[in-house]
């Protein structure tokens, strides 16, 4: 396939920066993407779909002062991108400039190099990955009922040129394999569980690091391990996190807090809190897009910027925030790569990559041993925050009963629910055993999706809220 | 109005598009394909502090092939309609359908082999959307704004207020000579305002979206009751946890409505993936509840004359006074489960056929609102839900909540920070009053509800 840069000629894309800052504005960007998506499901034994998806188009964005005009094609004539850009440009008023802006191809780091591309192996490979996991979980325990499988695949190319002449392109692939398991016992009570992962990988990835038996078991576990689950005890309760995907907590509970478009609009309670204190002294929090491979990692960002490491709480203290261009220039700080967006057809906004909690002191089985009666919390569902009073709410996938420092009974039907910075603030143990989700987490904001990762050691939470029902 | 307009000559241009590229599917080997096409508008308009934030717009298209070969399944998407691109595109349908297992259910629906145009019948397409200007709409961004404002200085930030609006043109075209179209519009506005008191930030959204201008609640009403919404909610606090009525607004009876019908599936209750598998023609409900999908409702925005495989859609009832009356299957899943399809296929043109409602309402009871509250001596009135809500699997519930605290038919206070749980069938079981005051914002519509008990969590 042609290169992007053959699809929208250098000279074009020069005049279409020119057309965008034509009325005026500070600031104008126009974004090509094309992507290939592929998908493959197995239900009931086979493969029940193969598809296909490819899309290709142009996004123009106009900024004037901190209004944001935005028009996006899927026709790439030539005439067709002039009228986006013109449309985008109509957002300014004060007149604009009309020489051409001559573009220099920023040089970008390789965190995800991936060849061959998801979109050049054969389909066939992929269905045998998913039809290994399916005899694996089926072969599990005969109380395993259904399973479902799937493998999505999505090569991404993306070119970017800016106003301040950067140009920029960046390949993005993404791969995920998927079980879901239901697990059925005599009573009855049917309990599902869900594993795999993948990231910014090669196909590769599931011949070592996950195999498509090991997602499949994991999730048949998870789903048996459910089964004849107690109501889970509702009120205020030591909770202990396992390490990892955990990390969607902080990613909820703190992360989007720290988004650079609520901190200007002060929409956030975070706003105006740099230096000050917002966790246990025990919390750090890191925002990291320069990780390798990984679902969240950015060599550039989604409007030229080059994806960095930064550190959002140290040791409790509020030290930044996730930072886009338009923010960056309203607010005098530096962009810090954090302009993400779901397609062409998507503004950018200021977004997280990968979110982490460094790993502390204690030994996780230290923490355990030191609660008498509480929670575990294994695996997580969705989670949702408001940010404005930080409420958070959480689904607990898969929870324990602890009882005298040990794991007891499961527990069915919790949730987690708390207030962002009370939360963090009452971390009382952080372990010793960091480690980052399988690769899962996909991140919800203004209706636009984008992959990220999280992370987490093991952690002890006291006096938030479970929601259950089994009063005490 | 559809057929006269710019949108009429692109629904030509799509069933053009769509037929040649069936006959490039028999081709290279399909037996049988369908074709899902759209055309439309985007446009969004979003401010804030008395600025705009963002303003998009935007046409945009795309189709969807599906291919049958040997009883096999592919599918492809593009929404590049240059002549290369579609020919690639039924190429690669059909190589992934010889990929995907054979399966004896997979095939079309049994369409009559007709056209049906669908919009202008139900009233679906309004030609005030499209004439609505972009000074206008911006305008009326602004007012919702400033009508929140006007109601208390404490509403003084804003994440957002906004107008959005668009016109879908779709056409769905099958090997066997079915060919189904649409015309629609829909508006949708919004405002999100930020009650600030100290150090306390209090956010709430209020919002109306329709296929019609006319329909639409007011800007200032929409603006104002944002704005009431979130003031309310300053000082909110936990309760303890404890057992007790709870009682939904509309819109969040909507969402319970919302998760018991995506318990319907039929596709779900094959697998025996969902708390109602076993439970059709059994009361789940107290005899008060009743649910239709309507997909005739006129200008509902969920409106469709003909299903996602061309069938031709009717009215009937998921929960008849209590009792389930009935799953949602497409004809791959009617087919399955050896039952009638319900033509009950939702598709867009980047997706396969899958079951699900059209437009949904729960039926009204008696009083309103403030009525029930009045009748309550203690109860948690949900105002707004965050996170999930239901697991469809095993039928649970819980929920994190936002509402008022209800005492001897009074509000005392605002609450924030708990959850409301219980077994979802239960909870059904033991709903002790529906309102008259019926409220559809998009495709559900339903009234208030009061639960006799639920387990609430807090401090």
């Amino acid at each position: 396939m042609s290169s992007l840069r053959n699809l929208v000629p250098l000279s074009l894309l020069e005049e279409l920066v020119a057309l965008a800052m034509s009325k005026g504005g500070d600031f104008a960007d126009v974004y090509l993407e094309r992507s290939q998506l592929n998908s493959i499901a197995l239900e009931e034994h086979k493969i029940r779909t193969a598809s296909h998806s490819s899309s290709l188009g142009v996004g123009v964005r106009v900024m004037a002062g901190t209004e944001v005009g935005y028009a996006y094609s899927d026709d790439l004539e030539p005439k067709a991108l002039r009228e986006t850009a013109l449309v985008a440009a109509a957002i300014a008023h004060t007149g604009g400039r009309t020489e051409p802006v001559s573009m220099k191809t920023i040089a970008l780091p390789s965190r995800y190099p991936v060849v061959p591309v998801p979109d050049a192996v054969p389909p066939r490979e992929k269905v045998a990955l998913l039809m290994r996991g399916e005899v694996a979980a089926r072969a599990h325990d005969s109380r395993v009922t259904q399973v479902m499988g799937s493998f999505v695949d999505l090569t991404k190319e993306i070119l970017m040129a800016t106003s301040s002449g950067e140009l920029a392109e960046d390949a993005q692939v993404m791969c995920r394999l998927n079980f879901t398991v239901i697990a059925m016992d005599a009573q009855g009570d049917r309990r599902m569980g869900f594993a795999g992962g993948g990231g910014r990988v090669p196909f590769a990835h599931y011949a070592h690091e996950l195999t498509p038996e090991a997602a499949a078991h994991e999730a048949a576990r998870m789903a048996l391990a459910q089964l004849g689950a107690h109501s889970a005890p509702a009120g205020p309760q030591t909770v202990v996190l396992a390490p990892g995907w955990s990390g969607i907590l902080l990613h909820e509970a703190v992360g989007h807090g720290l988004e650079a478009d609520f901190i200007r609009k002060k929409t956030s309670l975070y706003a105006g809190q740099l230096g000050q204190r917002v966790a246990s002294d025990l919390v750090t929090v890191i925002d990291n897009a320069t990780l390798p491979h990984r679902r969240g990692s950015l060599n550039v960002d989604d409007e030229a910027v080059l994806g960095q490491e930064k550190v959002l709480i140290e040791n409790g203290i509020l030290k930044g925030y996730m930072v886009d261009r338009l923010s960056a220039r309203v607010m005098g700080l530096a962009s810090t790569g954090s302009g993400r967006r779901e397609s062409y057809q998507h503004a950018p906004l200021p977004r997280m990559t990968n979110t982490y909690m460094a790993p502390g002191k204690h030994d996780p089985k230290e923490i355990l041993a030191s609660v008498k009666r509480g929670l575990y919390c294994a695996a997580f569902g969705g989670g949702q925050v408001d940010i404005s009073n930080g409420n958070f709410v959480f689904e607990v996938r898969e929870g324990y009963l602890i009882e005298d420092g040990k794991l007891t009974a499961p527990v069915k039907n919790a949730t987690l629910v708390g207030v962002g910075p009370e939360a963090l603030k009452n971390v009382s143990m952080v372990g010793s055993d960091w480690a980052l989700d399988p690769g899962i987490g996909t991140c919800g904001k203004d209706g636009q999706s984008v992959p990220v990762g999280v992370g987490m050691p093991t952690v002890r939470l006291d006096g938030i809220t479970v929601g259950g029902t089994h009063v005490r | 109005m559809c057929a006269d307009t710019h949108f009429g000559t692109e629904r030509e241009t799509l069933l053009h598009v769509a037929e040649g590229l069936l006959v490039d599917a028999k081709r290279h080997g399909a037996e049988a394909a369908d074709v899902m096409a759209s055309h439309g508008t985007d446009f969004e308009v979003k401010v804030a502090d008395g600025a705009i934030v963002t303003l998009t717009q935007a046409t945009a298209k795309g189709l969807g092939l599906r291919v049958l070969v040997d009883g096999r399944m592919g599918f492809c998407t593009t929404s590049d309609f240059t002549s290369a691109s579609l020919a690639r595109v039924a190429e690669r349908a059909v190589a992934l359908a010889r990929e995907a297992a054979p399966d004896e259910h997979n095939g079309l629906a049994n369409a009559a082999p007709t056209r049906i145009d669908s919009g202008d019948d139900l009233d679906l397409f309004d030609p005030a959307v499209t004439e609505l200007s972009t000074e206008t709409k911006i305008a009326w961004a602004h007012a919702l704004e400033r009508s929140a404002r006007s109601v208390d200085p404490r509403v003084s930030r804003f994440r957002d207020s906004g107008v959005g609006n668009g016109v879908s043109v779709s056409v769905l075209v099958t090997s066997t000579g079915a060919i189904r179209t649409q015309c629609n519009t829909a508006i949708s506005l919004w405002c999100n305002p930020i009650a600030c008191e100290r150090d306390e930030l209090q956010t709430e959204v209020w919002y109306d979206a329709k296929s019609h201008v006319d329909d639409l609640e007011t800007v200032e009403a929409i603006g104002q009751r944002a704005g009431r919404r979130a003031v309310r909610m300053l000082g909110a606090r936990k309760i303890k946890t404890q057992q007790v009525p709870v009682i939904f607004e509309p819109q969040e009876s909507a969402g319970l409505v919302a998760g018991l019908v995506g318990a319907l599936d039929g596709d779900m209750v094959f697998k025996r993936a969902t708390f109602l598998a076993d439970k059709l023609h059994n009361l789940i409900a107290v005899p008060a509840l009743s649910i239709v999908d309507d997909p005739h409702l006129r200008r509902g925005l969920g409106s469709c004359r003909f299903d996602g495989e061309g069938l031709e859609t009717h009215k009937r009832a998921l929960v008849d006074q209590g009792k389930l009356a009935g799953f949602l299957y497409d004809s791959y899943t009617a087919r399955k489960a050896s039952v009638s399809p319900t033509a009950s296929a939702r598709r867009s043109w980047s997706s396969l056929p899958s079951a699900g409602p059209f437009n949904l309402t729960l039926l009204p009871g008696a009083g309103s609102l403030a009525s029930i509250i009045q009748e309550s001596r203690k109860a948690l009135l949900v105002t707004r839900g965050l996170g999930r809500g239901l697991n469809s699997v095993s039928g649970e519930y819980s929920r994190g909540a936002n509402g008022l605290w209800i005492e001897h038919g009074e509000i005392v206070h605002p609450v924030q920070e708990v959850t409301i749980a219980g077994d979802f069938i239960e909870m059904l079981q033991t709903i002790d009053r529906v309102g008259a005051d019926v409220e559809r914002r998009g495709t559900i519509g339903a009234p208030s509800l009061r639960i006799a008990e639920m387990t609430v969590s807090g401090g």
